[in-house]
C-alpha cells in the first residue's frame, strides 16, 4: 500500500509539472493566468481518480479470484479441519511466511501435514505478488494514458477553476452522503438479519413472549425468545437511573441557575460536566467493584439479603452518569425563560422557590421533559454499565433488588459467544438491536419535537 | 398571628428548597470524588511491584541443569537463613512469579563465560498473590495460608523484598498471570484505532459540514441528510457495533477484531458530533468577512479554505477533541466486532488482531484474580487521567484561540 | 482609448425580486466611464440592491432573482454562464462597514493578487501592494507595521485599506456601498478626496444616503425611490433644479 501511495504521488507530481508547462509565455494573459494551476489540478484529478478507482476495483476482484482459485485448487480436496484452519488463519499464515520465510512458529494440530500447508501458503503468496505487480503496472499505464490524452486534447481556454471547484463540490457531497449511507446501513443490517430471525420465530412470539432462554432454544424454539423480561428489565433500570438523575440533576440545575452567583457557577458546572466525560466502562467498573459490594453491605446491615448483581446498582450508577445530561439541558431551558416572567412573579412578592415552582418549572416544563426523554433513550441504549453490573438472568420482575437483564446485555452475550451465523440464537441479537433502535429513536424524535415546539414559544 | 405562621412556613419551605439544590450539587460532587478516589486508590499500586532478593548458588550455564530445583532449593535455603518458622507449611511455589525459572535460566546464560560465578544475588519478581499481600490490598491473600503471609511480612522486614517501579505494566501486553500483565498491547490497539478514526472522521465530517453549511442547495435530499445526522447522534453505540459486524465485517470483508474495522465503526459514531460542531463553527464566522472575500472575486472554495476554515478551526478542533475522547472510551461496539479476545502479543499493524484500552479494562475486571482487578483499576485510572486532560485541553484551546471578531 | 462619455455600464429593464417581493422595478440606466455616479435615496429604496447587481453579489442571497440586462463594455453580465469570480475581478466593491480580513495589512492587500494569481513573484506582489497603499495615502501612515493585524487600524484607515485591497487587482469599476457611513467626518473627507483622485482612472459607482456627499463627489446622480429610478442626470442639474417633485422633496428634506 505504501508503494502504491508513493507511485501515485510521483505520477501526480510529474503530470502536474507537465500541465503547468503547457502554458507558455505567449498564451498567458492577465485573465487566464490563474487558470494555469487549476488546469494542472484538473488534469491531475481526471487522470488520478479513475485510475485509483480502477485499481481498487481490480484489487478487490482479483483478491476474490485468488481466493476461489486457492479454494478450488487446494483446499476443497483437503479434510475439513485443514480447510477450516487455512481459511481462518490465512492472513496470519501469509504474514508469517512473508516475515520469516517459514512457518516454524505456527502451531498446527499434529494431524496436519505442515508441508502441504506451507505449499498452499507459498502458492498464495506467489499469486499475490504477481497480482500486485500487475495491478501497479496497470495503474501506472492507465494514469499515463489518461494524463497524456487529456494534456493533448483539452483546450486551454476553458474555465478550469470552476471545473475543479465542481469536482471538489461533488467530493464534499459524497462525504455528506456518508451520513445517510450510515443510516441506511444501520437499518438494512438490522432489518435483514431480523427478518431472517422472524422467518424462523414468529414476531408475535418474540414481542409478547415472557420466556427468555436463548441458550436452550433447541428444546423449544417458539418459547425461548420472549422479549418481555428484557424489556421490563431495561425499563426498570432506565426508570431507576432517570429518576435518580432527575432528582439530583434537576435540583442541581435549579440551584445553579437561580441561586448561585455566576462566578461559582463557572466553577461548579465544569465539575459536574466531568461526569459526562467519564467513559461508561469506568462507570461499569465502579458499579461492579465498588458500588455493588457497598450496596450489598448496606442492605445486609438492615438484614436484607441482596445479590451482587441487582437492578438498583446498575440503575443508580447509570443515574450518576445521566446527571450532567439532565442538569445542563435543564439549565439551558431555565435560562431560555424570559426575564420578564421571573420579575413578574417576584414583583408579586412570591418567594424564590414559589417563583421557581409556579412559574419557571411550568414554563420550562417542555424543555425539561425533552431532556428527560433524551436521558431515557440514553439509558435504554447504555451497554457497558449493565453488562458489568446487571445479571444475565431474565427475571420478569419490578423489584429493584432482584437481578434483571437488559436488551443491550443480551445483545453483547449473544454476539460475543461463538457464532453460527444463521442460528436464531445469533440472529435474535439483530432483532433486539432493531427493537432498541426503535425505542431510542421514538424517544429521541419526541424529545426533538418537543424542543422545537418549545423554541417557537419564546422566539 | 396567622399571617406570621404562613410567613414562617414559607421561609421554611424556601430554606428546604434551596438546600435541596445545594445538597444535590454537593452530593454529586462527592460522588464524583468517591468514584475517582475508589479507582485511583485501587489503581495506583499497579505502578510499583515487589522483588525478592534470592541468593542462588553455583549458577553456571548447563543445558541439563534443573533450574526448578535450583530455584526452590535456594528459596528454602533463604527461608531457613531468615529464621522463618514452619517452613514446611509455607507455599513456596506460590511465592515467586511464573517466569522466575526462565529468568534464572536467562541469568545463567549471560553468565556463561564468567567462571567467577559462584553464588549470585538476583532479584526475582514475586507472584501477584504475594504482591497483593504486601500492598495490603483489600481481599488479598485468600489463596495463601497464615504461615506464608507471616513469612512474607518477615521477609519484607528483613529487607529481602524490595519495592520497585513496575515497568512490566508498561512494557508487557496482557498475560495469564496478573503480575506480568501490562497495557502495552491495549495501548497500541487503541492508538492505531484512534489514529485511523481521527484521520477518517476529520476528513469526512469537516467535508460534510462544509458541504451542508456552505454549498448545499436547499432541497429535500439535504433536509433528509440533516435530520439523519441529528438522529444518528442518538443511535445507541451497540447498534453501530452490529452495523460494523454485518456491513464491514461480513459484507465488505474487513478482517475481524482489527483496528481498521474498529476505526470504521468509531468513525461513523463520531461523525454526527463533528459535523454539527463544524456547522456551528462555520455559521458563526461573520458575514462581513464572507462578503469582503466574495466582493474581491474569491470563489466559494477559496472563501472556505482561506477564511472560514482558519477562523472556525478552534471550535471545530474542540468538537473533534470532544467527539474523539468520547469514542476513545467506547467499549460496546468493539465487543460486537470481536475485539474482546485474550491477546498476549502487541498488535503490529492496523490489520492484526488487537484489543482496545477500554476492552482491556473489561477483560481484567471480569477475571477472578485480585491482581487483575488492580490492573483494571490502574488502566481505568490512566484512561480517566487522559480524558480529564483532553477535556481540559479542549477548554484551553477554545479559550486561547478564540478569534475576537 | 475610451471616450470620456463612453457608456461603461448599460442597464435595461432590470427587475429584482426577493422571493415574491419585488425590490426593483424596470431600472434603465447608464454609467459613464471614468466618472463618479452616485445613487441617492431614502433607506430601503433599493439602491444597495441595485449596486449589488452590478457585480452579481445578489447571487449569494438564496431567493434573490435578477431579471433584465446589465451590460459592461457591451458584455452581458446578468446571465447564468457568466462567472461571478471573473466579473468581480473587473468590478471591485467597497462595503458599508470596513471589513478587512483578520490578517496582516500586507496580506489584506495581497489577497486579491493571490487568489487571482496575478503575480509571478514576491517582489512584484510587494511592489503592487505598496503602490496600492500609496494610492490611497495609507502607506506613509503604516509603513512600519505592514505585517501587523489590519484590525488594529482606525475605522477610516480600515476603509482606505479596503479600497487599496480593491484597486490592487486593478479593476475597471469600483462599487462603493455607503463607504463613509461608519466613519467620522475627518475620515469621510479623506475618503471623498480619494474618490475624486480615483475617478481619473476608474469608473466609480457610489451609494450614499448623504446628499451633500453626492453633491461633493459625483458627476452624475440617480435618485431612487420605492425601487424605481425617479430621476437621473448630471449632479449639478439634479441638485439645482430637480424635475421631479419627489426628488425635490427628498433634497430639501421633506421625505427620507
Amino acid at each position: 500500500m505504501f508503494l502504491f501511495f508513493l507511485i501515485s504521488c510521483i505520477l501526480i507530481f510529474i503530470s502536474y509539472k507537465l500541465a503547468l508547462r503547457k502554458f507558455t509565455a505567449s498564451t498567458i494573459t492577465r485573465e487566464n493566468r490563474k487558470q494555469i494551476k487549476y488546469f494542472a489540478s484538473y488534469i491531475v484529478l481526471w487522470s488520478c481518480i479513475p485510475s485509483v478507482i480502477f485499481f481498487f476495483i481490480l484489487y478487490f476482484s482479483t483478491n476474490i479470484w485468488i481466493n476461489t482459485v486457492i479454494t478450488n485448487k487446494f483446499i476443497s480436496s483437503e479434510p475439513l479441519i485443514v480447510q477450516e484452519i487455512v481459511q481462518s488463519q490465512l492472513p496470519a499464515l501469509v504474514k508469517q511466511l512473508n516475515d520469516t520465510n517459514s512457518l516454524e512458529n505456527v502451531d498446527f494440530p499434529s494431524s496436519i501435514s505442515k508441508e502441504r500447508i506451507l505449499e498452499m501458503v507459498k502458492t498464495i503468496v506467489h499469486y499475490q505478488q504477481w497480482q500486485q505487480l500487475l495491478l501497479y503496472a496497470i495503474f501506472v499505464i492507465l494514469f499515463i494514458i489518461l494524463a497524456s490524452f487529456l494534456l493533448n486534447t483539452i483546450n486551454l481556454k476553458g474555465n478550469f477553476h470552476n471545473k475543479v471547484e465542481k469536482i471538489i463540490r461533488v467530493v464534499l457531497f459524497l462525504f455528506a452522503s456518508i451520513a445517510i449511507l450510515t443510516t441506511v446501513g444501520v437499518i438494512c443490517s438490522l432489518l435483514i438479519e431480523a427478518i431472517k430471525f422472524f422467518s424462523q420465530i414468529p414476531i408475535t412470539q418474540f414481542l409478547f413472549g415472557s420466556n427468555w432462554h436463548p441458550e436452550d432454544y433447541e428444546l423449544d424454539p417458539e418459547n425461548s425468545f420472549g422479549v418481555i423480561p428484557l424489556l421490563s428489565g431495561t425499563l426498570l433500570i432506565a426508570l431507576i437511573s432517570v429518576s435518580t438523575a432527575i432528582i439530583l440533576g434537576l435540583s442541581a440545575a435549579i440551584y445553579m441557575s437561580e441561586y448561585m452567583s455566576s462566578k461559582k457557577r463557572k466553577i461548579v458546572k465544569p465539575i459536574l460536566e466531568i461526569l459526562a466525560g467519564i467513559p461508561s466502562i469506568v462507570y461499569g467498573f465502579f458499579a461492579a467493584i465498588t458500588f455493588a459490594p457497598f450496596l450489598v453491605n448496606c442492605f445486609s446491615f438492615f438484614g436484607i439479603q441482596v445479590e451482587n448483581e441487582n437492578a438498583l446498582t446498575a440503575g443508580l450508577v447509570m443515574g450518576i452518569m445521566l446527571i450532567p445530561f439532565i442538569s445542563s439541558l435543564s439549565d439551558d431551558m431555565l435560562h431560555a425563560v424570559p426575564k420578564s416572567l421571573r420579575e413578574g412573579a417576584m414583583g408579586m412578592g412570591s418567594m424564590k422557590n414559589e417563583m421557581i415552582r409556579k412559574v419557571l418549572l411550568p414554563s420550562a416544563f417542555h424543555g425539561i421533559m425533552a431532556a428527560v426523554l433524551l436521558a431515557v433513550s440514553r439509558a435504554v441504549g447504555e451497554t457497558m454499565i449493565v453488562v458489568m453490573a446487571s445479571s444475565l438472568a431474565a427475571n420478569l420482575t419490578f423489584n429493584p433488588l432482584e437481578p434483571v437483564t437488559t436488551i443491550t446485555t443480551q445483545i453483547v452475550m449473544l454476539i460475543q459467544g461463538d457464532q453460527e451465523f444463521n442460528s436464531p440464537k445469533t440472529l435474535v441479537a439483530f432483532a433486539l438491536g432493531l427493537l432498541l433502535l426503535c425505542i431510542t429513536l421514538v424517544f429521541n424524535i419526541i424529545a426533538v419535537h418537543i424542543v422545537n415546539k418549545y423554541k417557537e414559544k419564546y422566539d | 398571628m396567622i399571617k406570621n405562621n404562613i410567613a414562617k412556613k414559607r421561609y421554611i419551605i424556601e430554606f428546604l428548597f434551596k438546600n435541596l439544590g445545594l445538597f444535590s450539587i454537593v452530593s454529586t460532587i462527592v460522588i464524583l470524588f468517591i468514584l475517582m478516589f475508589s479507582i485511583f486508590s485501587k489503581g495506583y499500586t499497579s505502578f510499583y511491584t515487589h522483588y525478592l532478593t534470592l541468593e542462588v548458588p553455583l549458577l553456571q550455564h548447563n543445558d541439563n541443569a534443573n533450574y526448578e530445583e535450583i530455584l526452590y532449593g535456594s528459596l528454602n535455603a533463604m527461608l531457613k537463613k531468615s529464621n522463618i518458622e514452619n517452613i514446611d507449611k509455607i507455599q513456596t511455589s506460590d511465592l515467586l512469579s511464573s517466569i522466575s525459572i526462565s529468568e534464572l535460566q536467562n541469568v545463567a546464560s549471560t553468565l556463561k563465560n564468567k567462571n567467577n560465578a559462584e553464588s549470585h544475588k538476583i532479584e526475582l519478581l514475586v507472584s501477584s498473590n504475594v504482591d497483593m499481600v504486601l500492598k495490603h490490598y483489600l481481599g488479598a491473600g485468600y489463596l495463601l495460608n497464615e504461615e506464608t503471609i507471616q513469612a512474607i511480612e518477615q521477609l519484607k522486614k528483613q529487607g529481602l523484598i524490595q519495592t520497585r517501579f513496575n515497568n512490566l505494566f508498561f512494557k508487557n501486553s496482557d498475560s495469564r498471570y496478573p503480575e506480568l500483565a501490562g497495557i502495552k498491547g491495549a495501548f497500541l490497539g487503541t492508538l492505531y484505532t484512534i489514529s485511523l478514526t481521527i484521520i477518517f472522521s476529520v476528513i469526512i465530517s469537516i467535508g460534510a459540514g462544509i458541504y451542508l453549511e456552505e454549498f448545499a442547495p436547499k432541497n429535500r435530499l439535504i433536509n433528509i441528510i440533516e435530520i439523519n445526522i441529528n438522529n444518528l447522534a442518538a443511535v445507541p453505540s451497540i447498534v453501530f457495533g452490529l452495523l460494523g459486524l454485518t456491513i464491514f465485517q461480513h459484507f465488505l470483508g474487513v478482517p475481524r477484531a482489527t483496528p481498521l474495522l474498529a476505526s470504521f465503526v468509531l468513525t461513523l459514531m463520531s461523525l454526527p458530533t463533528i459535523i454539527i460542531a463544524t456547522r456551528v463553527a462555520l455559521s458563526s464566522v461573520p458575514n462581513s468577512i464572507k462578503e469582503a472575500a466574495y466582493g474581491m472575486g474569491a470563489s466559494k472554495v477559496q472563501v472556505v479554505i482561506l477564511h472560514l476554515l482558519p477562523l472556525s478551526m478552534p471550535s471545530i478542533l474542540t468538537g473533534i477533541i470532544i467527539s474523539i475522547s468520547r469514542v476513545l472510551g467506547e467499549t460496546a461496539p468493539l465487543l460486537m466486532i470481536g475485539m474482546v479476545a485474550f491477546m498476549n502479543n502487541t498488535p503490529s499493524s492496523i490489520l492484526s488482531n488487537a484489543v482496545a484500552f477500554p476492552v482491556q479494562i473489561l477483560l481484567w475486571s471480569d477475571s477472578p484474580e485480585i491482581g487483575f482487578i488492580e490492573k483494571a483499576s490502574a488502566a481505568s485510572m490512566l484512561l480517566l487521567i487522559f480524558l480529564l486532560f483532553v477535556n481540559w485541553l479542549s477548554i484551553y484551546l477554545r479559550n486561547k484561540f478564540e478569534v475576537k471578531l | 482609448m475610451s471616450d470620456i462619455n463612453d457608456k461603461k455600464i448599460l442597464i435595461k429593464d432590470v427587475n429584482v425580486f426577493y422571493g415574491t417581493k419585488q425590490a426593483l422595478f424596470d431600472i434603465d440606466l447608464h454609467i459613464l466611464s471614468q466618472q463618479v455616479t452616485a445613487f441617492i435615496g431614502p433607506s430601503g429604496c433599493g439602491k444597495s440592491t441595485f449596486l449589488r447587481c452590478l457585480n452579481k453579489m445578489n447571487d449569494m442571497i438564496d431567493n434573490c432573482v435578477v431579471k433584465g440586462s446589465i451590460k459592461i463594455d457591451n458584455d452581458e453580465i446578468n446571465a447564468k454562464h457568466v462567472d461571478p469570480v471573473a466579473l468581480r475581478m473587473k468590478v471591485g466593491m467597497v462595503f458599508q462597514k470596513p471589513n478587512p480580513f483578520p490578517k496582516s495589512i500586507f496580506e489584506n492587500v495581497a489577497y486579491g493578487l493571490k487568489i487571482h494569481g496575478l503575480c509571478n513573484n514576491k517582489a512584484e506582489m510587494e511592489e503592487i501592494v505598496i503602490s496600492s497603499l500609496e494610492k490611497v495615502g495609507l502607506f506613509n501612515e503604516i509603513k512600519d507595521r505592514l505585517h501587523d493585524s489590519a484590525l488594529g487600524l482606525s475605522g477610516g484607515q480600515q476603509q482606505r485599506l479596503c479600497i487599496a485591497r480593491t484597486i490592487a487587482i486593478d479593476p475597471e469599476i469600483i462599487l462603493m456601498d455607503e463607504p463613509c457611513s461608519a466613519l467620522d467626518p475627518i475620515a469621510t473627507a479623506r475618503i471623498e478626496s480619494l474618490i475624486e483622485e480615483l475617478s481619473i482612472k476608474y469608473t466609480i459607482v457610489i451609494v450614499t444616503h448623504s446628499m451633500q456627499q453626492a453633491a461633493r463627489v459625483s458627476d452624475n446622480t440617480a435618485f431612487f425611490h420605492m425601487g424605481k429610478i425617479v430621476e437621473f442626470g448630471k449632479t449639478s442639474s439634479i441638485f439645482s433644479n430637480p424635475k421631479d417633485k419627489r426628488t425635490e422633496d427628498y433634497i430639501t428634506g421633506r421625505i427620507g
